[in-house]
């Protein structure tokens, strides 16, 4: 409460001699600015920080998954097949399997800010381990962490159907290195 | 046709904005903490979300122009308060100036 009262003061004395309809349109012609920067992610995450960790931000990014998603079922055309390599390659045929096994985008989360995109959270035996991948070939400076699997993935994108051999071929690569990450861990 | 899938969104899908809320309220010990990012200028909370961030000066400089209005030279002594962020679905575009209330050590 005390902060509110203190800000109001400010505020009279900074806008002090303004008049309150002045002072009305003046904040409305230029409310255009910040607006886009909250509407445009992208260049709110590059001129903004917030101390948060790894575990917080994954946590949070699990919290906002897109309307309808499962986790074991990921519905992006390439989340979905790099769930399916490495499920594969972990041996998983059965559905509780599956359900050990699940993918998160992380795309626009306070994780995003740090160099995650995405990520995988594995049941093992002993813990729930977590594989953080991020699709750029220019990490960031500055970034507090890196993701576990930063690949690059081609500037003019890939179709999976005209593009389909160097699709799959970049597909199983990356899920190879998701295998590997796991395996440092203990995971497999 | 093609298409040729590109962009994180596109590989990942994305999440959702959180939720404004609305009504949350800043911790002043959180605002008397020194900057911790290399960029960092100054601070802004979002009371729709929750959110703290810190901001650099360009994004201060952009705020300070949106309120139509210098720049103090002491900026550090205030933080901007808004009800929408980056992280948001909050629509309303209200941003405030207030001074860091002063935390008895
Ligand atoms: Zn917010």
């Amino acid at each position: 409460m005390r902060e509110g009262y203190t800000g109001h003061l400010i505020e009279r004395e900074l806008f002090g001699e303004i008049n309150k309809r002045k002072y009305k349109e003046a904040l409305q012609k230029n409310y255009e600015i910040p607006s886009a920067v909250f509407d445009n992610f992208e260049l709110f995450v590059k001129e903004s920080w917030k101390k948060i960790s790894l575990e917080k931000s994954l946590a949070l990014a699990k919290e906002a998954q897109p309307e309808d998603s499962d986790p074991t079922e990921p519905t992006p055309r390439f989340a979905g097949d790099l769930y399916a390599y490495v499920a594969e390659e972990l041996g998983f045929k059965k559905e509780d399997d599956f359900k050990k096994l699940r993918f998160y985008t992380a795309v626009r989360s306070h994780a995003d800010q740090r160099g995650v995109d995405a990520f995988f959270e594995l049941d093992t035996a002993r813990e729930t381990i977590f594989v953080t991948l991020d699709v750029t070939g220019n990490p960031k400076k500055g970034d507090e962490w890196r993701a576990d699997v930063v690949f690059e993935w081609p500037m003019d994108g890939l179709d999976p159907k005209l593009d389909k051999e160097e699709w799959a071929r970049k597909t199983r690569e990356i899920a190879d290195r998701v295998i590997y990450e796991i395996q440092k861990r203990g995971g497999k | 046709m093609s298409t040729k899938i590109k962009t994180a969104e596109e590989l990942f899908g994305s999440t959702k904005r959180i939720n404004a809320t609305g009504g949350h309220k800043v911790n002043s010990l959180d605002l008397a903490k020194p900057l911790e990012w290399e960029q960092g200028f100054m601070r802004l909370f979002c009371e729709g979300c929750g959110n703290l961030v810190e901001i650099n000066q360009r994004f201060a400089e952009v705020i300070f122009h949106s309120l139509d209005r210098k720049m103090p030279d002491n900026p550090r002594e205030f933080y901007f308060q808004s009800k929408r962020c980056g992280y948001c679905d909050g629509q309303d575009n209200t941003i405030k100036l207030f001074a860091i209330p002063k935390v008895n050590a």
